[in-house]
């Protein structure tokens, strides 16, 4: 195992166990995470990005299980751990954004104190004055404005994009290796996202840590990622660094989902774009390609054979998992080298 | 700004706690003078002449307007003059100065005897789900929140005193060989554990034990389901999922955060099942000879002795508005979002 990989899965499975047929959400990923890099995971609402998550934290609560697979962080294995290493990793090496900062903070406990608890949890020995000076600095680090006095304050004295900015700070104070951000931005206006994604960059660049930055928002990754991960009903369909996805898209999906994607200066007429049908019901997967019935460009053997896993590393590509992304790539016009 | 905005509360609090309690004093005063019997007549017996009964009441201040025997009533209420027993002569204040710290401390233990299991069992219940263990749970507190008080008082007794001779039977507060603890607070547990009395203390405790489980027994099955249904509502608070993401353990996250704000819409349940019991003690005390105001209430309803029965029913309205006025002003203190409500609004 290379030194410079920070995380490691190998093979995931999570199902959601209810009555019936168990719910498959997460179906066999794999992915990689070097030092300091940002990678983003990205797919449509139930495409098992937040398994995933709460997977690789450790985090998932019944009826989800985790039922196979391998987590390793710095070369040790975690899916194995009991809770109490788990959570001796958890907001020291690896920490969570989440995604809806109204309801990520204790109501009753002051933000400060609620930043401290992360930083004491994993330094017992740290004394009063020092824990406060830490706390202060952290408030500031994320822009909270007389943080001295704002860190007595409590949550709901706090607007949701300066909520997100002590989530960003709590999620950061002990400098993890890896930071997991949860549609970050999905709940806040427009301006506010574009500010917290931009510290949220700034920010874990100087505390050395990679982010694992799950969204549904194509222009988030483009702004923000070095690596994309497409997820498709709990698989990964396509990999590929940022530069290369947007030039060429070897999966259906993928293509599918950037044309989705709306350029203010370029609105379409008519109804927007959209992909048609609807996700794969979980419980009920096809034999075949699991995004066959939406596929435009599905052949016969789409629906009867699950596709392989092609490396395109050869065609100036990542991997997807498409029965024609061979041709698919080999007809894209020449790609950014 | 946030005192002066709690200091706005707490007066608002005690105005209305005031109107409270002087509604309930026009409907004691009004109670009993729709009540059938006079009480010069009960004073004097059935043999007394009409004209020293209509002398008595002139003594009493029965002949006078009803505004006036209103007004004086009150006034006298609140300047500690709560009349004489007919039926003993002793003045009202001195019989319940005498009873009312058994009740207290009845009321106190019975208390504590039911939020702490509550709180233990609905942490339990809740931390984890399991469904025999809730269900079993809840059925607990649905038999507790229907068992008549006086049948299971009697229950116990025949089963803790006649069957299996492990508790005290309806002597009251103390064995008669024991003598009461010297006098601090009235409060035979407290007075008889700080002046170092043992084996008075062990006593008492023998004593009360039984009274007080059987008073709680309800208290706990409201107060379990509350807490149960609240610690419900906070577990998929999504707080909680990031207060683990931080490496504080799932059962710390429970006990630091989610019972906090599951505690809160318990509060008020709280003070009324404490002036509930502090007022709802008569049927226990009755049964257990436990010598608190509740006894002494039944002993004067039964003689027609209406000055200590008027004055319970104001003491127990009084006590009411007292508490639930103290749990307000606790809220102010306790979450942060009320006492911080229109004091430094968000950036």
């Amino acid at each position: 195992m290379s030194s410079d990989l920070v995380l490691e899965a190998k093979g995931i499975e999570t199902h959601f166990l209810s009555r019936g047929e168990p719910v498959k959400a997460v179906r066999g990923v794999s992915f990689s995470l070097a030092r300091g890099e940002k990678l983003g995971i990205v797919g449509e609402s139930g495409s098992g990005k937040s398994a995933l998550a709460l997977t690789v934290l450790g985090l998932l609560d019944p009826p989800g299980k985790v039922v196979g697979g391998e987590v390793w962080l710095h070369g040790r294995r975690l899916d194995l751990a009991d809770e109490r290493e788990w959570s001796s990793v958890r907001g020291r090496h690896i920490s969570l954004v989440y995604q809806d900062p109204m309801v990520a903070l204790d109501p009753v406990k002051t933000i400060g104190w609620q930043i401290a608890e992360v930083i004491r949890r994993h330094n017992p020995a740290i004394g009063r004055a020092a824990l406060r000076r830490r706390v202060v600095e952290l408030l500031r680090e994320v822009g909270v404005g007389d943080a001295e006095r704002r860190a007595d304050s409590y949550p709901h004295q706090y607007s949701g994009g300066m909520r997100q900015r002590v989530v960003v700070a709590m999620a950061l104070a002990n400098d993890p290796d890896v930071l997991i951000a949860d549609e970050p931005t999905t709940a806040l206006d427009v301006t506010t996202q574009a500010q917290v994604l931009d510290l949220l960059d700034r920010l874990t660049t100087d505390h050395g840590s990679a982010v694992i930055l799950i969204t549904h928002n194509m222009g988030v990754v483009a702004e923000f990622c070095d690596r994309v991960l497409v997820m498709y009903a709990g698989r990964i369909v396509e990999e590929a660094s940022t530069s290369e996805l947007f030039a060429h898209q070897a999966h259906p999906y993928t293509e599918a989902l950037l044309s989705a994607v709306m350029r203010p200066d370029q609105l379409p007429r008519g109804p927007l774009p959209t992909i048609p049908g609807a996700p794969v019901a979980l419980d009920a997967l096809p034999d075949g390609c699991a995004f066959a019935p939406r596929c435009p460009v599905r052949q016969a053997k789409c629906e009867l054979e699950p596709p392989p896993n092609v490396e395109l590393g050869g065609l100036g590509h990542g991997k997807a998992e498409c029965h024609f992304a061979v041709e698919r790539t080999k007809a894209a016009p020449a790609l950014p080298r | 700004m946030a005192f002066r905005e709690t200091a706005r509360t707490v007066v608002g609090r005690v105005i209305s706690g005031a109107v409270t309690v002087l509604l309930a004093t026009f409907l004691s005063f009004a109670l009993l003078r729709v009540f059938p019997g006079d009480p010069a007549r009960t004073v004097l017996g059935s043999l007394a002449t009409p004209e020293s009964i209509a002398n008595l009441r002139h003594e009493m201040g029965l002949d006078r307007a009803l505004p006036t025997q209103f007004w004086i009533y009150i006034r006298d209420f609140f300047t500690g003059d709560w009349g004489f027993s007919y039926a003993t002569g002793v003045p009202v204040r001195t019989l319940m100065g005498q009873r009312i710290m058994a009740t207290v401390e009845l009321a106190l233990t019975a208390f504590l005897l039911a939020f702490i299991p509550a709180l233990a069992l609905a942490l339990v219940v809740t931390y984890r789900p399991r469904k025999w263990l809730d269900a079993s749970a809840r059925g607990l507190a649905y038999i507790a929140i229907g068992t008549p008080t006086f049948w299971l008082a009697l229950l116990a007794l025949i089963v803790g005193f006649v069957n299996w001779h492990i508790l005290p039977g309806p002597e009251g507060r103390l064995s008669v060989d024991v003598s009461p603890p010297p006098h601090i607070t009235g409060l035979y547990l407290f007075d008889s554990f700080f002046t170092g009395h043992f084996a008075t203390f062990g006593n008492a405790a023998w004593h009360i034990l039984l009274p007080a489980l059987v008073l709680a027994f309800p208290s706990f099955g409201f107060m379990f389901l509350l807490l149960r249904v609240n610690l419900l509502e906070v577990r998929n608070e999504p707080f909680l999922l990031v207060v683990r993401s931080k490496g504080v353990s799932r059962w710390w996250a429970f006990v630091r955060h989610a019972l906090p704000n599951a505690f809160l819409p318990t509060l008020t349940a709280s003070g009324l099942v404490l002036a509930g019991l502090l007022t709802g003690t008569v049927l226990v005390e009755a049964v257990f000879a436990w010598p608190g105001a509740g006894a002494l209430v039944v002993d004067s309803v039964q003689r027609q002795d209406f000055a200590v029965v008027q004055a319970f029913i104001l003491l127990a309205a009084v006590i009411y508005v007292v508490i639930n006025t103290l749990v307000d002003v606790l809220y102010g203190i306790v979450d942060p979002r009320v006492r911080l409500r229109g004091a430094g609004a968000a950036a």
